[in-house]
């Protein structure tokens, strides 16, 4: 792995702790949904203080380059988070139209009441 | 105004939250009781209506933290000193109440959480190892040891409710005890026994207790620290 690519991802993988962490202090950010970022953070970390688990690995796996074998990771890791996030918004779609309709449906009572 | 708000979580339970009621309204008469009914599709909520019971409605359903903190802003609302979460389902002891309220007010505590494994009482393998688990990471992180984090029968005092009822990052779990515990909150266990649910089944199934595992042993070992 080039020493470029892995100052980039250590650097970056730091910055973005540091933004997720001070979301977090803020509480605009909900508890569990930072541990995957987190996660995320220290494997990148972890992989450009030692390129050798991504070498060997990409030897195991037999993908060309090591750094070949990052980027796979990287998109498992997005794909798998939008797919959870897919779920995750339908769910909510449904719950806010199903709050809306409900709300409204009071209102109509209480107006009447009234 | 009694001190106590005696907060039921509740999601289709109409089966078994009659007979709760009927049973806190005895033990504890100088209790106040607010059934929150998380979008139940049954009847839950007729039947505590008919109980005379206080009774606030979700349209959907958002899970049992949102349900506790509906609970905390109503009791922080009408300035109860101390709520106590309960569950509907009918395996909590009645008789345990007033003792627990005494042992929050006579020993000043934060919390007093209702134990099943103070006296041995073991519960089925997948579930102890579980709890042993999130028992363990606890007292790795804070030093205290908690015999049962996930019990669902709790008082809080007066600070407790407020950060439950302000602050979307307070919830009914495990890592949350380990948070206050390592803010320096008095938390106690008093013994009780839990009987076994009285019908229908319990919400928690397998895949989604590993999910939920993860998150807590995740939440007490990393992010808690973070906050």
């Amino acid at each position: 792995m080039p020493l470029s690519l892995r100052i980039i991802l250590m650097v970056s993988s730091l910055l973005s702790l540091i933004f997720v962490v001070r979301r977090l202090k803020k509480v605009q950010v909900q508890l569990y949904d930072t541990v995957f970022w987190i996660m995320l953070a220290v494997i990148f970390v972890v992989l450009s203080i030692f390129p050798q688990i991504a070498i060997s690995l990409a030897g195991l796996l037999g993908v060309q380059s090591p750094v070949n074998l990052v980027y796979l990771i990287i998109i498992f890791f997005l794909l798998a988070h939008c797919f959870l996030q897919s779920l995750r918004f339908s769910r909510l779609e449904d719950q806010f139209k199903t709050h809306v309709g409900e709300d409204a449906l009071k209102k109509m009572d209480d107006d009447k009441e009234n | 105004m009694p001190e106590l708000l005696l907060i039921l979580p509740a999601y289709n339970e109409e089966q078994n939250i009659g007979s709760v009621i009927d049973s806190l309204r005895e033990k504890c008469a100088n209790a106040d009781i607010l059934v929150v009914d998380d979008g139940s599709a049954d009847g839950t909520s007729e039947v505590c209506q008919k109980k005379g019971v206080l009774v606030v409605r979700h349209d959907v359903n958002l899970g049992l933290a949102s349900g506790v903190r509906t609970g905390m802003k109503y009791a922080l609302l009408k300035g109860y000193q101390y709520a106590m979460q309960f569950d509907a389902d009918g395996q909590h002891d009645e008789t345990k109440v007033e003792e627990m309220l005494k042992t929050a007010r006579d020993e000043n505590c934060d919390i007093v959480i209702g134990s099943r494994f103070l006296k041995k009482d073991r519960p089925p393998f997948l579930k102890s190892l579980g709890k042993g688990m999130i028992s363990f990471c606890i007292k790795l992180t804070c030093g205290k040891r908690i015999t049962d984090p996930t019990s669902g029968m709790r008082v809080y005092n007066r600070d407790v409710i407020e950060k439950f009822a302000l602050s979307s990052h307070f919830s009914p779990e495990p890592d949350m005890l380990a948070f206050m515990i390592r803010k320096g909150a008095k938390i106690v266990e008093i013994p009780v026994t839990m009987r076994s649910r009285r019908s229908g089944r319990s919400y928690l199934d397998l895949i989604e207790s590993v999910r939920y595992m993860f998150r807590m042993i995740t939440s007490i070992l990393i992010v808690q620290w973070l906050r």
